[in-house]
């Protein structure tokens, strides 16, 4: 196996690594309320903890697409732009069906 | 809102979304592959029991992410490109599901889960072994390329992905699978990316553990848009797989690989077990 070398902004995934915890401390609060609280609040944070959980990877697969594509990696950059078109796509025709 | 017609309490949710997710981080198959078979057993609608078995893939995979990132086991290249293909067939079995009869479907899910097990369980030993000269190196991925390097018992071992096109074909199966059945898949994907494509188990776990994600962000677009989601009920499992994520991550870079295997290789068998069970 021949080695390219590591990644050399290895460090970036450790701001993405924060804000995943970010998000994770925010879901599980969000959830907790939703456990906790009753009526419109209960909706509200129960429909907040869903859109976190669906919208997180698809940013972090947005975040890559275009970072990929900034440093010249086009084809891995049109890989995740891809899976966010099919998964755009899939959206759609779930909400048609 | 959907109406689950839910036969759990609330706490009973928690502890079993817990449970199941430790059992799917472990393994790398992901939450939702010992969830939703669980509640179907106990009884909750397969139209109920899917979007939770979501939540819970979605939930165990951001409590697992940051943990995993810092491992440098995560291969996002190596991970979308199979997710490319998964997401293709997800979105097609999902469509195409609703005109094949359940008893298909899950017994098309319990073969699925056999070839899974007798393919994890088949090889011994640890394929990818340490070179010595990368020990200084950071564990990660090499830009532009599917290889990488990991962390294992001190030392940096290089991977490199292999048989491209034949692990995306198993992919865009597993996906197919997830799609009709409404589990993560990754049951199919950690196997087929450690023994088709080669990449060490720890590697694969967590790379799969990423895609899963996405895989569930996906089909919960789909079943809000349906008016599926039950948020009491989504909220419970939410909480008891962060939990039992985080707890299932810690456990997941301890285990020695061939434990991980033999693990993942007996939850199979098991699901298979109970899914046959399920269709008789």
């Amino acid at each position: 196996v021949s080695a390219p070398g590591p990644d050399p902004k290895l460090d970036r995934f450790r701001r993405v690594g924060e804000l995943l915890r970010v998000a994770l401390l925010v879901t599980v609060a969000l959830a907790t309320a939703t456990l906790v609280l009753r009526g419109a609040a209960e909706r509200i944070a129960g429909t907040a903890t869903v859109v976190v959980l669906i919208a997180v990877p698809l940013l972090r697969t947005a975040w890559l697409a275009r970072r990929w594509s900034r440093r010249g990696d086009l084809r891995y950059a049109s890989v995740a732009t891809g899976v966010l078109a099919v998964a755009t796509v899939g959206a759609i025709a779930g909400w048609l069906s | 809102v959907g109406d689950p017609t839910v036969i759990l309490e609330l706490w009973q949710l928690v502890a079993l979304g817990a449970i199941c997710a430790v059992i799917g981080s472990v393994g790398g198959i992901g939450g939702a592959s010992v969830l939703v078979p669980v509640l179907l057993a106990a009884g909750m609608e397969p139209r109920a029991a899917a979007p939770l078995g979501l939540l819970t893939v979605a939930a165990g995979s951001l409590a697992a992410g940051a943990r995993q990132l810092d491992a440098g086991l995560v291969h996002h290249r190596l991970g979308l490109t199979i997710e490319l293909a998964a997401s293709v067939g997800a979105v097609g079995g999902a469509l195409v599901s609703t005109a094949l009869p359940q008893v298909w479907l899950a017994r098309t899910l319990a073969i699925a889960a056999i070839v899974g097990a007798v393919a994890t369980a088949a090889r011994s030993g640890v394929r990818n072994r340490p070179v010595g000269f990368l020990d200084a190196e950071p564990p990660g991925e090499w830009p532009g390329t599917l290889g990488g390097q990991y962390s294992l018992d001190g030392h940096v071992v290089p991977y490199q992905a292999q048989r491209v096109p034949a692990g995306m074909a198993a992919s865009l199966v597993a996906g197919t699978v997830a799609g009709l059945s409404g589990v993560g898949g990754g049951f199919l994907k950690t196997p087929a990316m450690s023994e088709i494509m080669r990449v060490p188990a720890r590697v694969a776990a967590a790379t799969t553990t990423f895609t899963l994600g996405i895989t569930a962000s996906v089909g919960l677009l789909i079943y809000a848009g349906q008016g599926r989601v039950a948020l009491d009920e989504g909220a419970a499992v939410v909480v008891g797989s962060l939990l039992g994520g985080l707890l299932g991550a810690r456990v997941q870079g301890v285990l020695p690989v061939p434990v991980l295997r033999r693990v993942t290789g007996a939850l199979l068998l098991v699901i298979a077990g109970i899914v046959l069970w399920r269709s008789r």
